[in-house]
Formats: C-alpha cells, sequence, structure tokens
C-alpha cells in the first residue's frame, strides 16, 4: 500500500518522467484537493488514442490506472471525428500489452463517464510494499500494458 | 436470522419489460413487444438479458449480434444500470417500501416498468456488455475482491480461493442455490476480526458514496454511519436496506450479516 500523501508527493516526478515518454502527446498533472491525477494522452496507432489517467484508489490505497480508447475517422468532407471504443476483452488484448493484468468496465458514479480499470487487488504483490520509489517501480510495471519497450526511457 | 436471510435471498421483483418506440416493429400488438417477468432482487438484470431478447427480440427493427451487447435498459427514461443487485436499482429508481413492520403503503401489485434499448451509442454511465456473461462474471468477481479487502484488510481470501470453490460461488448465483453461496460465503469473512464494513450509500440527490466504516468493537449504528457522511435521517429521508425502511438505531454490523447483497456490499438507499 501507498499512503495517499506519499502518493501525492512521489505523483510529480513521475510526471516528468512520463513527459519524456515518445508515445505521450500530452500530459498533465492535475493537483485536486485530495488526491493528484495524471492525465496521459497517447497515439497508439494512427487512428486510435488512449486516454489514461493515474489516480488513487482509495479502497486498496495503491495508484491506479483507468483509460479509454479514441477512434478517429475522416469523413468524406475530410471533418475529423471521435468516438469511444468498447472492445471486448480479446479484442482489447490485440491493442495492448494486458498479459496477466485484467480489465474491466465501470463507469465513473460522478461524472457516469465509462472507463477501463487495471484491477488494483494485487498491485502490492506485484510491486512490493516499500514505499520508497513506489511509483516509479509502479509504472514500470504497469505503464509497460501500453507500451513493452517502455523500460527503456525510466533507465 | 436464517429466515431473513432466506427471505433477502429469495426477494423478488414484477418486472414489465416493453421494447423501446426507437426499436420496436411498427405496429407490433402490445402482447408482442411486451414481456412479464419476475426477477430476484438478489440478481443482476444483465443475467435475464437471455430470455428477454429470445422473447422480444423477433419484434425489434435492429439486426443484433448477441443478447448482451447493446443492449440495456432505461425507467421513465432513466439508463437502469446493470452492475447492481436489481433489488438496489429497483430501490433507488422506484421504491415505495415497506416498512420493518410489514405494512404496505400500498396494495397494488408492485410493477417496475422497463424499457429495452438497443444501440450503439449507449447513454452515459450505462457500460457496454461487451463481453456478455463472462463481464458480468468478471465484475461481479471484482466487486467481491473490493468487498473481501475491505472487510479484511486484504484480498488474500478470495484470491486463495479453490477454482471449484469460486465457479461453486458464482453458480451458487445461477442457479439459486442458498446453501452453496453461504458456505463459500462463509469462507470469505472473518467473524469478529472485521476490518471495516463494505457499504456503498446511494443519496436522495442520487450521489452515490463508498465511505469507510470500521468495524470497531464498540456498537456502531446505520444513524452513527450516516451522521459520518453529514446524512440526517429523519421522516422525509429515510434509510431503505433491501427494500424496508430501517430504524437508525440498528447496528450496522448485524445489518451487513443480514441484508448484504450477492456482491459483499451493504447497500443503503436513502430517499
Amino acid at each position: 500500500m501507498l499512503s495517499l500523501q506519499q502518493y501525492n508527493k512521489q505523483l510529480p516526478e513521475i510526471a516528468k518522467l512520463v513527459s519524456r515518454w515518445d508515445k505521450a502527446s500530452r500530459v498533465q498533472l492535475i493537483k485536486e484537493i485530495s488526491d493528484h491525477i495524471l492525465v496521459v494522452n497517447m497515439r497508439q496507432k494512427q487512428f486510435l488514442t488512449i486516454e489514461l489517467q493515474i489516480n488513487y484508489d482509495k479502497v486498496y490505497q495503491v495508484p491506479s490506472i483507468r483509460f479509454r480508447l479514441w477512434e478517429h475517422a475522416l469523413d468524406d468532407e475530410d471533418v475529423s471525428s471521435s468516438k469511444l471504443l468498447f472492445l471486448s476483452d480479446v479484442e482489447l488484448r490485440s491493442i495492448i500489452a494486458l498479459n496477466s493484468f485484467s480489465v474491466s468496465l465501470s463507469s465513473d458514479p460522478t461524472t457516469k463517464e465509462v472507463w477501463y480499470h487495471v484491477n488494483n487487488c494485487d498491485t502490492d504483490a506485484n510491486v512490493g510494499t516499500e514505499p520508497e520509489r513506489y511509483l516509479l517501480r509502479w509504472i514500470s510495471l504497469y505503464l509497460q500494458i501500453f507500451d513493452p519497450t517502455l523500460n527503456i526511457m525510466l533507465i | 436470522m436464517e429466515e431473513l436471510r432466506e427471505r433477502v435471498w429469495h426477494g423478488s421483483l414484477n418486472v414489465e419489460i416493453m421494447l423501446s418506440d426507437s426499436i420496436v416493429v411498427p405496429n407490433t400488438p402490445l402482447s408482442e413487444k411486451c414481456y412479464h417477468i419476475v426477477v430476484l432482487r438478489e440478481s443482476f438484470l444483465a443475467l435475464y438479458l437471455p430470455a428477454i431478447v429470445r422473447k422480444l427480440g423477433n419484434n425489434v427493427i435492429v439486426t443484433y449480434e448477441n443478447p448482451y451487447k447493446q443492449w440495456w435498459f432505461e425507467y421513465d427514461g432513466v439508463p437502469v444500470p446493470w452492475e447492481y443487485p436489481c433489488g438496489v436499482l429497483f430501490d433507488f429508481l422506484c421504491n415505495s417500501s415497506t416498512t420493518s413492520t410489514g405494512k404496505e403503503d400500498d396494495q397494488r401489485l408492485q410493477m417496475w416498468k422497463l424499457k429495452l434499448c438497443h444501440g450503439n451509442k449507449y447513454p452515459p454511465g450505462i457500460l457496454p456488455l461487451v463481453d456478455g456473461l463472462r463481464q458480468v462474471k468478471d465484475h461481479w468477481k471484482h466487486q467481491w475482491k473490493q468487498a473481501c479487502f475491505i472487510l479484511n484488510g486484504s484480498a488474500k481470501r478470495i484470491m486463495s480461493l479453490s477454482i471449484p470453490d469460486f465457479e461453486a460461488f458464482w453458480q451458487s448465483l445461477i442457479s439459486r442455490h442458498q446453501p452453496d453461496y453461504i458456505k463459500v460465503r462463509e469462507k470469505l469473512l472473518t467473524p469478529n476480526k472485521t476490518k471495516h464494513i463494505p457499504i456503498r450509500v446511494w443519496t436522495a440527490d442520487a450521489s452515490f458514496l463508498q465511505p469507510s466504516i470500521p468495524a470497531n468493537s464498540d456498537t456502531m449504528t446505520l444513524f452513527d454511519v450516516m451522521t459520518s457522511m453529514d446524512i440526517k435521517l429523519q421522516e422525509n429521508n429515510r434509510a431503505i436496506i433491501q427494500g424496508i425502511v430501517i430504524c437508525s438505531d440498528e447496528d450496522i454490523i448485524n445489518l451487513y450479516d443480514l441484508f448484504a447483497s450477492i456482491d459483499g456490499f451493504l447497500y443503503v438507499v436513502i430517499k
């Protein structure tokens, strides 16, 4: 587990690191009153953008990832449009490297937006419980879902 | 106690499912676009979709891949999420509840009137059923992992369930076999060592709250829990659990023990 205080303290450093990520087209650290949120947009393929957010899971007391897929299209008059894409587990695994991670769709109780959530019940088992550099260990593992070569950036 | 648990397990709702005007074949007679079923309060609406689509699916103008994908329900124009137990949704959206004395407010047959909708653009808050029954099962599993973590401080108990035990747990919901359900559920709880109570509250202004309620050795009442969330229970602001108006001096651990839902959470609806 990582305390909310430690999470908020470590997140700005992670934001700096993620801003060096060549796949990230936008990185924004939002400082909410309680927990901070890191917003990252990444172009996965020509017609696909992944909008991902790192936030704090108050139940499991660990960092958490949620993401949405935006499919872009050009109409006959060259107007670009985007729509949310909801894929089955098999289809999703053909786009991102979920490997042993599991994700599920859930809706934000406040905004009613639907996001894929990477499940958090075994986060501590995956990254260890030592608070120091917890978030660095965590992103080096969990962001590989979106970029298996990410570790090179973190060296 | 056991009798009450059994009544909660078998609690049911009368539901009228009507095809949405936007998808029904014009001039379909009422009997062909409407279906009356009894759903269990402690079940998920999504589990009824195959039977409903089988019954009404011949009278829609849309083509559909399967009985889950791109289908959803609406009540009074409001989309109805499938991921919460039916009874909780009913209590929140349209309940005229019974009091704890059992006296009914209204003697008429209570009917939950839902519209069956279909489309590739889901309304806000509706989880697309992209993986059918498997997705319902996965969602339920993750709710239990969360509940288990809240109860015990870790999800180890559910993570270490054997595959046959876990399958028996899920199948007990499908086959409605309460003894099997209780047998596995008991493995997830540690009486007298509970750390927190998994509780979810739907307030009168439609806020959805999941407070952290420690299970102290001191008695904590429903009143204490509501007060900790700045919710005042009064005549026009009642706490409803499993369709019953609950007295605010009831012990929250007892309420959890008796009325917790099939996903491991105790749901309280304030209205």
